[in-house]
């Protein structure tokens, strides 16, 4: 039973930052179907800046993030401007591809500059784990834990509260409807970008403390992110949101029940088994 | 209020409209009827800016407004409501009025939210409905309401009683009456010729992108050959 509980909660800890990539992943492609192949390269990203932070500047990385968010937001913003924007309106097929170049470039690029060596963050608050009722938290992951909720929630608040989210929104479910009201696609499309490459990121920097940090690192993460978006059906928040927290629970539970190597494998054995019977995801309405 | 001179649209090679004039004046209703694929959709999407013209001028209260955006376009009060609707489903029926109004400043949307739910009482009682759920007509009466948030001088719908019962296609024949009753200028496509041309003051006839026909409302229904191609008579 502790055990259940144990692998439950750090289920739900580690689902939530890949909540968050997931959220980034599936606006993106809700907006400009997009399918971003380069998205797990941005959360290492965040992850090694997260580590150059620490290491260089002494700055913890949840106080890091606090620059590391709105500096990928930028970035983001400035790689659809400059990398994707003549590519969208070329089609799904041919922007995957594109991203998919774009990713291998991004993580040879990282394996040149900091080469393929494993590195971690050590933070001296992190040694212990809490225990709160006997189940081990480990500080950096609660810690994730809280701002990823937090992020994640404020985006959401973003897209449902305010005009340029409600038009974001609008652009993804009907993208001809929306440009007759006056919204302008391109500024849409490279603000989500910007939002999405940020999240990525974001998670990256959280992560950081709580996992093994090298150049590849994104190629399991965006085959993550994958899962967890077709879960959640593409383009759904809602959906990605739930499907990040499932998948977190999965993988906790695999591992402790079948075997840690095969934790990755039951998240894509949950994933082609949604695909089998519910094709549009599990909170999919079936939208085309 | 809005006149067209020699208009040609292509898609990539493909020409689809011929040298299109037409003149809209403050205050009418304008119909433009024509068969499946003639090119009325491809005409109102090059007023509202969406699709780029090969040739030709538009203007607007005399001003051409070829190097306008749409974004321009529906700030200057020509709206325009797609065939199909094109509600965005998963926002309730608020929501979507609201990004009718997009362009326009947040303390006018109420007083247009009142125009449109007196128009529209049965909205106001399913404001929170998704967009989504709702059956064809009422579909439809959103997309009029949603256009409508905009604050159209003209306003263009695309076959608004495309798919819809008789009885429904009434109801949003009606409603376009009254929102012509309170001053907006109409441009009406439809493929339901006879209503739209007895609906209007004037109609213009389009034939594989080229207009062959135009008159008043009732002088076109009495024409030979709109009576032999569009009403089965
Ligand atoms: N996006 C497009 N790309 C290429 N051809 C198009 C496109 N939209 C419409 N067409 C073609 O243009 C012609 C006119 O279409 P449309 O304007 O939709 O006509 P209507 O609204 O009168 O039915 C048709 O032959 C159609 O196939
Ligand atoms: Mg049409």
């Amino acid at each position: 039973m502790e055990t259940l509980v144990q692998s439950l909660v750090s289920g739900i800890l580690t689902g939530s930052l890949y909540a968050m990539i997931g959220v980034g992943l599936t606006i993106i492609f809700g907006v400009m179907r997009i399918i971003n192949m380069a998205h797990g390269d941005m959360v290492m990203l965040g992850m090694y800046s997260s580590f150059w932070a620490l290491t260089l500047w002494n700055i913890d990385p949840f106080v890091s993030i606090v620059f590391w968010v709105p500096v990928a937001f930028l970035i983001g913003m400035l790689t659809y401007r400059f990398l994707l924007k003549k590519i969208v309106p070329a089609g799904e097929l041919n922007t995957l591809l594109y991203t998919a170049g774009l990713s291998l470039f991004v993580s040879n690029l990282a394996l040149l500059v900091w080469t393929g060596d494993y590195r971690t963050i050590k933070l001296d608050y992190a040694v212990m784990p809490l225990r709160p009722f006997g189940i081990a938290v480990p500080i950096p992951l609660a810690i994730a834990f809280g701002m990823a909720i937090l992020i994640t929630a404020l985006l959401y608040w973003f897209l449902v509260k305010t005009d340029t989210g409600r038009a974001i929104r609008a652009t993804s479910q009907e993208p001809m409807a929306a440009a007759l009201m006056g919204v302008n696609a391109a500024q849409m499309e490279m603000l989500t970008f910007g939002l999405g490459t940020a999240l990525a990121c974001g998670a990256g920097v959280l992560l950081a403390p709580s996992l093994y940090l090298y150049p590849t690192v994104g190629e399991i993460l965006v085959a993550k992110c994958f899962v967890i978006v077709v879960l959640g059906g593409l383009g759904s928040v809602q959906g990605a949101i739930a499907g990040g927290l499932l998948l977190g629970v999965v993988e906790s539970l695999g591992a402790v029940y079948v075997s840690v190597p095969y934790k990755d494998a039951i998240g894509f054995v949950i994933f082609l088994l949604v695909l089998l019977f519910r094709p549009s995801g599990l909170f999919g309405v079936g939208k085309s | 209020m809005l006149t067209i001179e020699n208009l040609e649209v292509s898609y990539g090679r493909a020409q689809v409209l011929w040298g299109v004039s037409l003149n809209i004046n403050e205050g009418e209703i304008i119909a433009l009827v024509g068969a499946n694929g003639a090119g009325k959709t491809t005409l109102l999407k090059t007023i509202s800016g969406i699709v780029k013209q090969r040739s030709g001028k538009i203007s607007y209260d005399g001003k051409p407004f070829d190097k306008l955006s749409s974004r321009d376009i529906v700030k200057m009060g020509i709206v325009h409501v797609p065939e199909g609707r094109k509600l965005f489903p998963e926002m309730s029926i608020l929501e979507n009025l609201m990004m009718g109004a997009y362009k326009v400043p947040k303390q006018e949307r109420e007083k247009r939210l009142d125009q449109v739910f007196t128009l529209f009482p049965v909205l106001k009682e399913r404001m929170k409905q998704l967009a989504g759920t709702l059956s064809g007509g009422e579909q439809q009466m959103v997309a009029l309401a949603r256009g409508l948030m905009a604050g159209p001088r003209l306003l263009m719908l695309d076959e608004p009683s495309l798919g819809l019962a008789p009885l429904v296609v009434e109801r949003i024949f009606e409603a376009v009456m009254k929102i012509h009753q309170e001053g907006v200028t109409v441009l009406l496509v439809e493929q339901n010729v006879h209503e739209a041309l007895e609906l209007a003051n004037r109609g213009y006839v389009l034939e594989n992108g080229k207009i062959v026909l135009e008159g008043a409302g009732n002088e076109l229904l009495g024409n030979e050959h709109v009576r032999c191609a569009y009403l089965g008579i």
